[in-house]
Formats: structure tokens, sequence, C-alpha cells
């Protein structure tokens, strides 16, 4: 079963059709930029065949995770379809390629049913990976694609996420961010900022993550839950050698 | 642009560590928590290959820039120096090697970190799966 949070759209006044052209574009250059960092992403329903071989073979793991976002303490959708409007939710992710620092990357969602109950899935090779959340932000676009973005992220909190060998279907927690509406642009738009900080917590739903992996993994086997750990700045930054042959 | 070199007695980031410090460093002796004792957690701890990494930078420059035409400015940035200090172990989590150097500016850290695993002279460990697949 899979859990419906009531759609962002209620936290937005019925003013999007007053967007002005300059608006329209500016959002259409910012989704642009965005997919353009969304390689190796299928981005909306369907798991592509390549994906569903790479984790039967081993090569790849699916990590499972659940985002579950509160404005004002009403609850919002974390992840709304790319098209209809500006992400408020980013990831970064840092690998052994980058030695733990975050790189904006895209995330990838198993149906749109799923995608609704904030959940989300990356395909990562066995190592340790650092995730870095920006959000929930109305302006996460414009930070991302900002001359700044690299400190951004590293500014962003983290999350260390274990991907052992051998282990094809990880959950790694329900993230639990809170956001804070702060003002209104021109056109009547929610300005969006973080409300969590530091204080983002993980949630254990294995049932749930059980459920929907076995659902659209079904070769994929036992779901392992192994929840991503918080990571501060000062902490040592642990990697592991990728697996030959392996890219994320 | 005008580079202009400086002292390196500024540190950019991170904590430095002096050649004097890594005295107590004894191959084959010396354990990993007297490491940690002495010089602190490790930035990176790269897991499979026992290796602890204390990183810093240091200011060796500053960089003077100027830009005409319409979108005209000028400022300066500072030019750092990558340092690190590389301290691998042995499957008793003593120090097998150790060594104090500086990263090439542009050279990214994972290549440099595995370059410096596959160059290891230590010949009197075992090879490790890592060290067997970075070569071939």
């Amino acid at each position: 079963m899979i859990r419906q949070a009531p759609l962002w759209r209620r936290c937005r006044d019925s003013g999007d059709d007053q967007r002005s052209t300059g608006a329209v574009f500016l959002t259409m250059l910012g989704i642009l930029f965005l997919l353009g960092h969304l390689f190796g992403c299928t981005v909306l329903g369907k798991v592509t065949a390549i994906d569903r071989a790479a984790v039967i073979a081993g090569e790849k793991a699916v990590i499972l995770l659940n985002v579950q976002c509160t404005i004002d303490n009403q609850p919002c959708e974390a992840f709304e379809p790319a098209f209809t409007t500006d992400p408020i939710i980013l990831f970064g992710l840092g690998s052994f390629e980058t030695v733990g620092e975050p790189r904006l990357t895209g995330h990838c969602f198993l149906s749109e049913a799923s995608r609704r109950a904030g959940w989300t899935y990356f395909l990562l090779s066995p190592g340790v990976y650092y995730l870095a959340v920006i959000g929930p932000d109305s302006s996460a676009i414009t930070t991302a694609g900002s001359r700044n973005s690299q400190k951004y992220l590293n500014e962003a909190p983290r999350w260390r996420i274990d991907v052992p060998e051998n282990v094809k279907a990880i959950y790694a927690g329900t993230l639990q961010l809170a956001g804070k509406i702060v003002g209104e642009y021109f056109f009547g738009e929610k300005i969006v900022r973080s409300a969590s900080g530091d204080e983002a917590t993980v949630r254990d739903d294995h049932g749930l993550a059980n459920s929907l992996l076995t659902e659209h993994f079904p070769d994929a086997g036992e779901v392992k839950t192994i929840l991503m750990q918080r990571w501060r700045e000062g902490e040592p930054i642990i990697i592991r050698s990728p697996t030959r042959g392996s890219t994320r | 642009m005008v580079p202009v070199p400086t002292k390196q007695d500024r540190a950019l980031a991170g904590k430095p560590v002096t050649e004097a410090q890594l005295s107590f460093l004894t191959p084959k002796i010396t354990t990993m928590e007297e490491v940690v004792e002495r010089l602190g957690n490790p930035n990176i701890i790269w897991e499979d290959a026992r290796v602890f990494v204390y990183h810093w930078d240091m200011r060796q420059g500053i960089l003077f820039w100027a830009v005409a035409g319409q979108t005209a400015g000028a400022g300066m940035e500072d030019i750092p120096k990558h340092y690190l200090l590389l301290i691998r172990f042995d499957e008793q989590s003593r120090v097998v090697r150790f060594t104090r150097t500086a990263r090439p500016l542009l050279q990214p850290l994972a290549d440099f970190l595995q370059q410096w695993l596959q160059n290891s002279d230590d010949d009197s460990q075992p090879d490790t799966p890592i060290r067997k697949e970075l070569r071939e």
C-alpha cells in the first residue's frame, strides 16, 4: 500500500495561469538545465530493461528512498512531475570518484503513484555514497544552476549510504523534511525555504519499501534495510574502491 | 591575470601537519590508535585499502584578475596548494607506509590516491585485492 500525500498545489495560490512569458521561459530554462544533469535516469514511471538487467546481474543495487515533506506543517509532494513545476528537492551524490563531495544527480521513480507518495530510487554500484539534499526550496533549481552550486551542495545536509557487495535491493530510509513559506513571488508563487536545517530525520518504513521493491524488482531478492547515516562536517569521509568496471 | 607567489604560511582549509609531527610514525610499530591519538581523526578513510588521508590547503600565491568590457571587473583569488598525508596500515592496523606530499592542482583527489596506492613500493606486504586489481 502506498500512502498518498496531498498535492503540493494546495500550498499555492490559483495564479499559475497568470505567469508571464518571461517567467515561463525562465522555468523552462531551469528545467532544461536540470534535465541536462539527469543522466542515467528514467525520470518517470517505468523501470527500464537495462536497469533491471544491471540489478539482476549484481552490477548495481536499487536504492530506494522516501521523502516526506511538509510546508508550514502541511504535507506536500516532495516530487512533482518535472514538466509542471520547478522541483523543490534536489539531490547531490558523492562517491569514490569525488571522494564524497556531492555532485548534482538525477533521481528516478518506480511509478507515478510511488512518485506521488515520495518514493525515489537510485541505481548504484557497491560502495559508499554521500547524499546531499537541497530543499525543500522553491529556488532549488536556481541554486543548482548558479555559479556557487557546488558550495550549496557542499553545505547541504548530507547522509552516508552504504551499498555492500551482493545486495540487490536496499531501502535507505524515509527522510522527513520540513519547509516554510517565507513570502511570495510577484506572480503569486510561494517562496519556500527549508525549515529543518540539520534537524531532518530518517524514519524506517521498511514494510512499505519492501512491498514496493518486490513489486517493481521481483528478481532482486530480499530487500535489505540499511538506513542512511547522517554525516556532519568534520567527520571522516569513508570511501570504498569501486568494483571493477563499475560506474555509478 | 597576474599570479603572485606568496610564502606558504597561511592555511586555506584543513589542519596542516608538519614533518616534525610525523616523527612518531614507525612502520610495523605505530598503531592506528596511536595515529588517531596524535593526529586526530583523518579527513578520509579509504576502507578497503586501509589508508588514512589527512588533507589541508596552504596559500601558495594570489591571482589578481581583471576583465575589461561590458562585464568589467577585477578581483583576487588565493592560489591553493593541496597537501596530503597518506598513511597505510596492514591487517593488524599497524603503519606500513606514510607519505606527506602535495597533489597537483588539477589532479582529482581520487586519481591521486589510486596512483599513490598503485605506486606503493612496500614489498613487505602481500598484495591486497585492490592493489592487484589496480595493477591489472
